[in-house]
């Protein structure tokens, strides 16, 4: 982070500056001060064209010719032995003629340093101011001459002076505390105003934005007057413009003087507006005000550009889409929490959430759109925070919620919760209205994960297992699902090489008519057999093959080998033995897949009426219309297409009805439910009309039961697979299992087979 | 009599052309003894420093709880009347194995070097004043090439007034560095060693210098491997080294929340230095960061100690660093040192590394260290120790520092 250091040397400077009540120490610790914070090697201070402190040197004094050239702006300055130096020079105030000068043999200065140095300058001009007042008032006090009437003037300079020293000092505290900015700029105009008799003060500030002029902190309301803001804001626009103290005096109303100061005002060493006073001439006192005016607009000055390090800062920690803590301020949130958690025997629980979709979003939308909806999200999230809970974008569509204090899980899932019931309200992205969910994972500290690394990872797997079992949903975290996921992280290097030194296998799951009890084809199943890890399973290593592309060459692989056994079965013992075989999403999407399925078909002599390839819902339904035309020359081949996991995906009829689909695959957890609910069946029932009505047949996945088997006759489902018929069968066991006139497996109306 | 001894005498045959020239002019020896008996330690270490030469300087740094008389009788036994400075530190580096206790003397000479030595007593009632009065030995040097070495007393406070001082005389043309003696993290007693044809004495609340000119650069470097680390904190309430207030709350709980450690840990001394030397605090700086050692923590009254100065109004970070971290400012420090010797290989180098990071590093670590040196400074011998406090400036105004390693380098 690029911090301004310079901001915080001031108020140090301030410190040590005005604690010195001796003139000299306070002259040349001023020096010393300003050479080391600036990193230069020379410095001085020149009145009255003559150098009265120095350091750099030794005990040598540089020549006033040589350092002067400073004070009038020139950058570079050439002081025996040292050579040409960078030098930098800022006067202590309007009227001594004393100036700050610092030199350096290495870097120009920037502007952040030319506005440290002027600040520097001019808090050294108010100490001496003060100082020398003292010495003045001891004089006289010593001499005993003094009018009564003189005295107290002078005793009121002094507190007056001291006061300001003490404003001052108040204002750099706010600072160093990063008060809100607009409480440190309040804080100048009203340490000023009595300072100025209590005439009115206005900070007025250029719009970066249309260059317009605006009062932004005021000692006062802006008067209605309006010819008096017009004084105002002329003497602040001349300021501006010359980059210098100005006086105005103008003719009001009813003859009135009124007398106007204006002292420019920098950001980062560049004028940006001016602090501006005005008073009825009478009042006025000009020769005393340009001093405290100018001392204040440094002040305002430096408070300005801290706004902007407090801006820089927040940069620094904050999320600029979203306004949420970043990954830093969350991990190290996430690392004092876990802490205070040890020590008082408590938890902490983190989600990590994961938009669903957010790249369709982002793709099909636009980035403008994507960013909308990261931004509606981080609302819907603060809305599911209590007030100490941190939430924070990772980055990405990623977002992570920090909860302290907690017991078990519950609190997680609560907020998870509250999260899902925000996602019901849709988002209107224009004339669209958008159902968007998240993926949760939620861990708790304890147990394995002692680091905030440690509990975030836990956090993020369980969010990776949410999302593979579709999505929208909140899974805690359970430590088989870190085996699981190292296994997926080491096993990535060998899946590439798996199809090439046969450690693929396939297994054959029979599909039986569910009416007449036939077996009437296969699905194809791949399963890895690995060289040390034994059988790996495929919900394991696919969704891996699908993240590294290694699922292309699988599939083709499933495809050639799954034909050509097909074939083999057909010509030898099962002549009308179909068979089913998986297309992934890349497969799909690679135009010259047709061209391969019709190669294979050849290559093996399977007659393309013999092969179903099924394709999954979600896949088709991600993008309908280029799914229909993929699908157009596959099915012009004459092979037939399932729809795969169906009721998984969000279809549209409309699309539905255009694919050419032949089979509906029901997904197994509706199946599942058939036994135990009315909706479970009603919803078979709907499916199985729907694809009638389609003219499809349906393949019920995943019966588990005679039951089962029943209730989905009874729904008139045509087909139906799983471990109620068969465990996928090895290719050797196929024959067997089919017999020489076809396998019947008959159960309706409670007959067994 | 166990004795192990080691010797890294650079002779002036290294190198080719006017390096051989030039090294001719300037030689730079070390000696270490570990020897029990103090006399025949300081014999030794010194015998094989000057290895029969004739010194110009002599620098001695020994452990804190020998017998001085002893040893340095043995030194100048040796070294016959040449100017010597010394002191005593927490450990020792020299070429070989580290091995404690042990003495260091490192010598240099040669009609190369000019030398002038001086001391200044009761430090501590005027750091500045004594800072002003060895510097003034610089303005007598008439080589081209010049350095302000300087031994302090670590327990005097205010070293950087010290620094200052100095630097108000030097000025910008001279380098100053060297390190604040140290008492094995005792806190009690350092000592600081003058001596001159007349004898050698033993110092406590000293200032003891070496003025060193030579005919060839001196390069300095200094590095300290630290990193920021969470958000900075404001020093709201704070005078000299003790810090009552960070961002408003007292220091010592902002501190332990940092940390995730009760406040009450503060109590056992020892714990809880272990944990703040691996924690300082870092003071934002134009040239980056100013390490602050926290030394104690105070339970009652809710404030840190610092080994030096934190001025009211500081932006802090707490700073963190590891092993490699620490181990790479070796790296870092040899680089600058050497950068300002004109491509030169050393003739040696005297090293002034704080005392907080022989802790951190350990037993392990100290040796990567030691062994890091050997390979940076191939031929060329070393000396130096363990400091309460690093002294190096050759850019800038500012010279004290805590935390770092500073290098001198002679070409």
């Amino acid at each position: 982070m690029d911090y301004h250091w310079s901001i915080h040397q001031l108020t140090e400077y301030f410190e040590a500056v005005t604690s010195q009540d001796n003139e000299w120490i306070a002259i040349r610790g001023a020096v010393e001060r300003a050479v080391e914070a600036l990193g230069a090697e020379l410095g001085a201070v020149i009145r009255d064209d003559e150098v009265v402190a120095s350091v750099g040197l030794g005990r040598a004094t540089p020549s006033v010719t040589a350092i002067s050239p400073a004070v009038q702006g020139a950058p570079m300055i050439d002081v025996p032995p040292l050579g040409l130096l960078h030098a930098l020079g800022a006067a202590l105030d309007d009227e001594s003629g004393e100036y700050l000068v610092v030199s350096r043999i290495e870097d120009e200065f920037s502007g952040e340093e030319r506005q440290l140095l002027q600040g520097m300058a001019r808090v050294l001009g108010l100490a001496l101011r003060s100082l020398r007042t003292l010495q003045i008032e001891r004089t006289l006090r010593t001499e005993r001459e003094l009018e009564a009437a003189e005295r107290l003037r002078l005793l009121d300079t002094l507190g007056r002076r001291q006061r300001l020293l003490e404003s001052v000092l108040t204002i750099q505290r706010a600072i160093s505390h990063r008060a809100p900015s607009q409480t440190i700029l309040d804080a100048v105009t009203a340490s000023a105003s009595p300072l100025l008799d209590g005439a009115f003060l206005a900070l007025v500030i250029v719009s970066p934005v249309d260059g317009q002029h605006r009062v932004v902190s005021s000692s006062a309301p802006v008067s209605d007057d309006a010819d008096h803001t017009a004084l105002v804001m002329a003497t602040a626009a001349e300021a501006v413009a010359i980059n210098d103290l100005v006086t105005r005096t103008d003719v009001v109303g009813s003859a009135l003087h009124y007398t106007a100061l204006a002292a420019p005002v920098h950001i980062e060493g560049q004028t940006a507006g001016s602090l501006v006073t005005v008073a009825k001439s009478d009042d006025a006192d000009v020769d005393d005000w340009r001093a405290t005016l100018t001392a204040f607009a440094e002040q305002a000055s430096v408070a300005l550009t801290d706004a902007r390090t407090v801006e820089a800062m927040r940069d620094a920690y904050q999320d600029p889409l979203t306004g949420l803590p970043n990954r830093a301020l969350f991990m190290d949130r996430l690392n004092h929490s876990l802490q205070r958690a040890s020590r008082h025997d408590t938890h902490v629980t983190v989600l990590f959430i994961d938009l669903d979709r957010f790249k369709d979003v982002n793709d099909s939308l636009g980035h403008g759109a994507g960013d909308e909806l990261l931004g509606w999200f981080a609302s819907r999230i603060r809305e599911s925070v209590r007030g100490d809970d941190t939430a924070a974008r990772l980055g990405g569509d990623e977002f992570a919620i920090l909860l302290e204090q907690t017991i078990g899980d519950s609190a997680g899932r609560a907020v998870a919760n509250r999260l899902s019931r925000a996602l019901r309200e849709p988002l209107r992205l224009g004339d669209r209205e958008l159902f968007i969910s998240a993926s949760v994972g939620i861990a708790t500290s304890g147990g394995c994960a002692a680091t905030a690394d440690e509990l975030l990872r836990n956090a993020d797997i369980a969010m990776y297992r949410a999302k593979r079992t579709g999505g929208g949903d909140a899974l805690v975290y359970e430590p088989h699902m870190h085996t699981e996921t190292i296994d997926g992280l080491e096993l990535g290097p060998d899946l590439y090489h798996a199809a090439s030194r046969g450690e693929l296998r396939l297994e054959y799951q029979p599909i039986i008519n569910l009416h007449s009890g036939e077996a009437v084809a296969v699905e194809a199943l791949v399963r890895w057999q690995h060289p040390t890890r034994g059988l790996i399973r495929p919900d394991i290593f696919i969704p891996l093959a699908e993240r590294n592309g290694v699922i292309t060459e699988i599939g083709e692989w499933v495809l050639r080998h799954g034909c050509a056994a097909a074939a083999g079965w057909r010509r030898n013992s099962i002549p009308n033995l179909c068979i089913s075989v998986n297309v992934s999403a890349r497969q799909l999407d690679n135009p010259a897949f047709a061209d391969l399925v019709s190669a294979v078909l050849s290559e093996t002599g399977l007659p393309a009426c013999a092969l179903t390839l099924e394709i999954t819902e979600s896949v088709l339904m991600r993008d309908p219309e280029r799914a229909l035309e993929l699908i157009r020359p596959l099915k012009a081949l004459g092979v037939r297409l399932a729809i795969d996991d169906f009721g998984t995906g969000f279809s549209s009829l409309a699309y539905l009805q255009r694919l050419p689909a032949d089979q509906l695959k029901i997904d197994k957890v509706f199946i599942d439910a058939i036994e135990t609910s009315v909706e479970g069946s009603a919803i078979v029932r709907t499916v199985a009309e729907l694809a009638r009505t389609l003219n499809m047949q349906t393949v019920a996945e995943g019966i588990e039961t005679r039951q089962q088997h029943i209730i989905l006759q009874a729904l008139s489902c045509d087909f139906g697979q799983g471990y109620h018929f068969a465990r996928p069968l090895k290719t050797s066991a196929v024959p067997g299992f089919f017999g020489s006139a076809g396998r019947r497996i008959g159960v309706a109306s409670g007959r067994s087979a | 009599m166990s004795m192990s001894l080691s010797s890294d005498v650079l002779k002036s045959t290294h190198g080719g052309g006017s390096q051989t020239l030039d090294t001719e002019r300037r030689w730079f020896g070390t000696g270490r003894s570990t020897d029990p008996d103090p006399r025949t330690a300081g014999t030794q270490a010194t015998r094989d420093a000057l290895a029969g030469r004739r010194a110009s300087l002599v620098v001695v740094f020994c452990p804190p709880d020998i017998d001085f008389e002893a040893m340095l009788d043995g030194v100048a036994a040796e070294a016959g009347g040449a100017p010597l400075i010394g002191c005593t530190g927490i450990a020792h580096l020299s070429k070989g194995a580290p091995v404690e206790p042990c003495v260091v003397v490192s010598a240099l000479g040669g009609d190369g070097f000019e030398i002038k030595t001086s001391v200044a007593l009761n430090v501590s009632s005027g750091q500045r004043a004594a800072g002003e009065h060895v510097a003034e030995m610089v303005e007598t040097l008439t080589s081209e090439h010049k350095l302000l070495l300087l031994l302090a007393d670590g327990l005097g406070g205010e070293q950087h007034e010290l620094v200052r001082g100095a630097y108000s005389v030097a000025g910008a043309t001279v380098p100053l560095a060297g390190g604040c003696a140290a008492d094995d993290f005792r806190w009690e007693n350092t000592f600081q060693f003058f001596g001159d044809a007349n004898g050698v004495q033993v110092h406590q609340d000293a200032l003891v210098a070496a003025a060193i000119g030579s005919d060839a650069p001196i390069g300095v470097g200094v590095a300290h491997g630290w990193q920021k680390t969470g958000e900075p904190m404001v020093a709201t309430k704070s005078a000299g080294g003790r810090v009552d207030e960070l961002d408003g709350e007292p220091a010592l709980d902002v501190f332990a929340d940092r940390l995730g450690v009760d406040r009450s840990m503060a109590e056992d001394e020892h714990a809880f230095m272990q944990l703040t030397l691996k924690h300082p605090l870092g003071l934002s700086r134009r040239s980056g960061e100013d390490i602050r050692v926290i030394h104690g923590g105070n339970v009652e009254s809710g404030s840190l100690q610092c080994i030096a100065d934190v001025p009211q109004g500081a932006l802090l970070w707490m700073m963190q660093s590891d092993q490699e971290g620490l181990l790479r400012t070796v790296d870092d420090a040899y680089a600058e040192a050497v950068a300002s010797l004109d491509g030169v290989q050393p003739v040696g180098l005297l090293a002034f590394d704080c005392g907080a990071r022989y802790l951190f590093l350990g037993p392990d670590g100290v040796a990567d260290e030691v062994s890091r040196l050997v390979d940076k400074a191939g031929d060329a011998p070393f000396a130096g120790f363990y400091t309460m406090g690093e002294i190096a400036r050759s850019r800038g105004a500012q010279g004290m520092h805590h935390l770092t390693l500073v290098l001198v380098a002679f070409a």
